[in-house]
């Protein structure tokens, strides 16, 4: 599924619906996306007000995701969603699926002549160059630290010491949804953080990016691909989650 | 406690029942297997002292590995009390599973679903598959 720049909103309620029908029908959809203005999504567990610690960002829309993990500034980016069957939610099994998708993601780019890897827990670790903007007495671990992309899971997509590529996920009784973001290049609501054009002068559309990514995940993922979209009775559960949950201040702000 | 003594849901919840006043009481956890399955958990919010839980469903969500999901209550009845140190202190699901690693405490008002659950020796089996 391709879809055009929608809402953070209308997004996440889209990759919730398809994560309801991996778990009820056990349907496996692969989604791209991008959003139609600059917008952070904050993972699941982080609190709204943490967004002061981001200064850069304070003035976009935000939108709260289901998913693990940090803050993640949607610009220049390329955002994916996985959403397959599975049963025994708290199995390894789940978490071999972030150094899948990531493998197909380094493979691709080096084919294109730029050197990504995935980070090892024993790499040398670096925090992404710029300063950040964070209130300076409050003490950071980097796994506590607000954007996802200054934090190291092993598994990460790494170029040029900074990650450019990570993931997390959503997981039901019968089914994941992993999330996954592709930084293409630097956003004045994340200066910190360089995307691929910043570090290896190197770029492709949306569209290339898409189609190259969509041909390496089905390889690496044994993934027989069918284009679609949403049916009627999909769109209409979007709706509903959407107005319930990722447009309703009290849900986004319950933490 | 020890898990000889406890029951198992399949989705790695347990429970063990006791008697007070009467009225059938379930301590409600997540299994020493489970805990390593989800090798770190960074986040986890519970219910409300009062909430009524239903057997099969969602009582609280956890993070681990940026994973978020639920955790299934084994019984059906209402939270009597709720482990509020365990979000700070996490590490205790760990070292202490089915001791200071307790979840919450329920009034089990329908007691249909125990007979679902697993002894120690079958759920043994279950997670080794």
């Amino acid at each position: 599924m391709i879809d055009p720049p929608a809402d953070g909103g209308r997004n996440m309620a889209v990759d919730e619906a398809l994560l309801k029908s991996a778990d009820e029908t056990g349907q496996t959809t692969l989604r791209f996306y991008q959003w139609a203005a600059p917008t952070l999504s904050l993972g699941y567990f982080q609190k709204s007000v943490d967004r002061r610690l981001h200064l850069p960002s304070s003035q976009s829309v935000w939108v709260r995701r289901s998913s693990g993990g940090g803050a993640i500034l949607h610009d220049h980016e390329l955002t994916y969603s996985l959403a397959l069957p599975g049963t025994n939610r708290w199995s390894s099994k789940h978490n071999d699926l972030y150094g899948s998708v990531h493998s197909a993601i380094v493979k691709f780019l080096n084919e294109h002549g730029v050197l990504a890897h995935q980070f090892e827990v024993n790499d040398e670790f670096s925090v992404n160059s710029g300063r950040v903007e964070t209130t300076d007495d409050i003490p950071f671990e980097h796994q506590k630290r607000f954007l996802c992309f200054q934090r190291r899971t092993a598994g990460d997509i790494i170029l040029n010491g900074c990650k450019i590529g990570g993931s997390a996920q959503r997981r039901l009784s019968n089914a994941t949804l992993q999330h996954g973001s592709l930084l293409l290049r630097r956003s004045n609501f994340a200066p910190e953080l360089p995307g691929i054009a910043d570090l290896a002068d190197f770029e492709l559309s949306f569209e290339e990016f898409t189609q190259g990514l969509l041909a390496a995940l089905a390889r690496q993922l044994n993934l027989s691909l069918k284009r679609a979209n949403l049916t009627k009775k999909q769109e209409k559960i979007v709706s509903e989650i959407q107005a319930q949950k990722y447009d309703n201040p009290q849900w986004t702000g319950k933490k | 406690m020890k898990p000889e003594d406890l029951k198992f849901a399949q989705s790695h919840e347990w429970a063990h029942f006791a008697q007070t006043d009467g009225q059938q009481i379930a301590t409600i956890g997540i299994s020493a297997h489970a805990v390593e399955a989800l090798s770190d958990v960074v986040y986890m919010e519970l219910p409300e002292v009062g909430a009524e839980v239903a057997a099969g469903t969602s009582f609280g969500e956890v993070e681990s590995v940026k994973a978020t999901s639920d955790l299934f209550s084994p019984v059906t009845g209402k939270v009597i009390e709720v482990n509020t140190a365990l979000p700070e202190n996490l590490d205790l699901l760990g070292s202490d599973p089915y001791g200071q690693g307790w979840i919450i405490k329920v009034e089990v008002t329908d007691d249909s679903s125990a007979a679902a659950l697993l002894d120690f020796t079958a759920y043994e089996a279950q997670c080794s598959e």
